[in-house]
């Protein structure tokens, strides 16, 4: 279990990403571990114009995880293309996901289309828990089912790349998005993004941001669960994985393959150590 | 390009400075090796964020953390005993850079202003520098001045300033070493700095206003300390009136006093 398997087209040598906004862009860990051992790599969420993200504080320790409000600090996708692929292209083997983002799907077709024929990137992976200004209803894309079946469905028609839709976990029922996503053209969907929360700053000024680590992971584990049982769409797990045994949960849940998120703050080598483990237990079974 | 470790190491001794002070040695000959004064080590303290520490003098193959116990992480550092396991991660960040006119031999040239536990990063910079200089030093009380023995030995002037006039003079030390400035007739040329972000803010005001150069080491919530969460963003000028954020724990946590903007 969690070897080489073959997840939306791509041969992967494992089943173990570092989630998207993790890792950054693959440069900033590379002095600790070799990433081509991953079974591939997601980068930050990339966005149209670049963004410098929110004011601090940014980040909380909370009980057993974190909250973040990082803003999507990104260079911008012509900056990413410029200098934060060379790196990629030079170094990494495995397939390269790139994590994109928008407040519109005109934004994130334009994205889309800068990105199209860059030999190195393998999938885009849809981050459809950004804001969505345009509708004052709904706060994510991911959280409005037309609107989230009408983003991916623009994307898909202008892109071959493999789809990913990662969703928002603040939604009634999950499995009514994955169904949207599948039907619109998505090859497979990320679950979960971080939960929304807040917590208040020193001077007590309220800070909006998502939850993730060790707390999220048994609300991760019930959609994953929900998702495969109803949806047939590959599902690639995320949410508080901080062990081996994690890992083979989210795999009996219905994962195809895993993303290590936050836990990889306290551990910076638990994706190898997963890797190392798993393969262990794949020769055990 | 640094290089830097996530490793196991043990404990080889770890002791009390002072009552709530604790001073932690390991050895690890590759790490030593590449510290630079001014760089940090993230230490898994038990927390789901590991806790960041300077590392406050090398010898040979010797680190040691000089640490001021507060909240949960540093008590379970502070628990752990002579010979256990602990998990660490770096050396991380930018060190503090040698200032651009050299060391001077004149003793007036630098000034290091150091407060709290910010002594520990300019003592390991203490131990580097050939030449002494003046230090500035605030702490609450007299119970909480650490870290001097590499001062004594290299024959710093060291002047201290403490909260509630336990030791030196009474008050910040920012107004000590305002007060310094006044008085003489020779300013310093190059300051290094660490401490509590409003005593550097106040410290780089002084010395940006009198014309000394220098640096400071900030400190921020540090979760992944590789430059990859944009967790611990500082706001730095360009040369434009926009800013751009740059991260204490990749790009600093040493900046120049005048690349920094304050809130
Ligand atoms: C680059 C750097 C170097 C440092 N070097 C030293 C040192 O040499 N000696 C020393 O005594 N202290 C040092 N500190 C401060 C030290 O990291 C904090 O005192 C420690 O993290 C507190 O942890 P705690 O769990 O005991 O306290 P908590 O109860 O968690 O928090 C108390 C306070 O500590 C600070 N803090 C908490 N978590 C973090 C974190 N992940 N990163 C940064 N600050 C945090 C916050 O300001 C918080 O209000 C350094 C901090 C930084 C950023
Ligand atoms: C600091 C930080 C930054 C993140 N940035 C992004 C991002 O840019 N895009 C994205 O899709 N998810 C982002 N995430 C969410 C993670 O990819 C992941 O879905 C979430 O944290 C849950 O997994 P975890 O509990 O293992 O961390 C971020 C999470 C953290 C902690
Ligand atoms: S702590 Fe992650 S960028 Fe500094």
């Amino acid at each position: 279990m969690g070897l080489t398997t073959n997840f939306i087209g791509l041969k992967l040598k494992n089943s173990v990403f570092v989630a998207s906004g993790i890792a950054g862009f693959g440069e900033e860990y590379s002095d600790l571990f070799d990433i081509n051992k991953l079974g591939g790599f997601i980068t930050k969420t990339v966005t149209l114009l670049p963004r410098k993200g929110n004011s601090l504080p940014r980040i909380v320790e909370t009980t057993s995880g974190m909250i973040n409000s990082i803003g999507l600090e990104n260079p911008g996708v012509d900056a990413f293309i410029e200098d934060k692929l060379p790196f990629l292209r030079k170094n990494l083997k495995i397939p390269v996901i790139v994590s994109i983002g928008g407040e519109t799907a005109e934004e994130l077709v334009s994205v889309v289309r800068k990105l199209n024929g860059v030999e190195v990137i393998s999938a885009i992976e849809l981050n459809l828990s950004c804001p969505n200004i345009k509708s004052a209803r709904k706060y994510f894309i991911s959280q409005d089912k037309e609107l989230a079946y009408k983003t991916i469905r623009a994307i898909r028609k202008v892109t071959k790349f493999p789809l990913i839709a990662k969703l928002s976990p603040a939604v009634t029922d999950i499995t009514e998005i994955a169904q949207v996503s599948k039907n619109a053209g998505a090859d497979a969907v990320a679950l979960i993004n971080s939960f929304p929360a807040m917590f208040f700053s020193k001077d007590r000024a309220p800070v909006f941001g998502g939850l993730s680590g060790p707390v999220i992971k048994p609300m991760a584990l019930k959609m994953i669960y929900e998702v495969s049982r109803k949806v047939k769409i590959p599902i690639m797990g995320v949410g508080g994985i901080t062990s081996v045994k994690d890992a083979m949960d989210f795999f009996a849940a219905g994962s195809s393959v895993i993303a290590v998120g936050s836990c990889m703050f306290k551990n910076p080598k638990l994706p190898i150590e997963i890797i190392k483990g798993l393969s262990k237990n794949g020769k055990q079974d | 390009m640094a290089k830097f470790y996530q490793t196991d190491v043990r404990i080889l001794e770890h002791k009390t400075v002072l009552p709530g002070y604790k001073s932690l040695f390991f050895s690890h000959p590759t790490l030593a090796k590449n510290a630079r004064p001014g760089q940090f080590l993230l230490l898994d303290c038990g927390t789901f964020f590991r806790r960041p520490f300077t590392i406050s003098s090398v010898k040979g193959i010797i680190i040691e953390i000089l640490y001021k116990v507060i909240g949960k992480g540093t008590r379970y550092l502070s628990e752990k005993k002579k010979g256990d396991w602990l998990n660490v991660f770096g050396p991380l960040g930018n060190g503090f850079n040698p200032s651009p006119q050299g060391e001077r031999t004149s003793p007036e040239n630098l000034v290091f202003v150091a407060g709290g536990t910010g002594i520990a990063s300019l003592r390991f910079l203490a131990q580097k520098i050939s030449v002494p200089g003046i230090l500035f030093y605030g702490a609450k009380t007299k119970n909480d001045i650490i870290g001097l023995d590499v001062f004594k030995q290299k024959k710093w002037h060291i002047k201290i300033s403490t909260e509630d006039c336990s030791s030196g003079s009474k008050g910040l030390v920012t107004d000590t070493f305002k007060k310094y400035l006044s008085g003489s007739r020779h300013l310093p040329s190059y300051l290094y700095s660490a401490g509590p972000k409003p005593m550097l803010k106040r410290i780089s005001e002084i010395c940006i206003s009198n014309g000394i150069a220098g640096q400071v080491s900030l400190e921020e919530i540090i979760a992944c300390g590789v430059g990859a969460c944009r967790g611990c963003a500082v706001k730095t000028a360009v040369k434009t009136n926009k800013f751009i954020y740059k991260t204490v724990c990749k790009d600093g946590p040493v900046f120049d006093i005048r690349e920094i903007l304050w809130d």
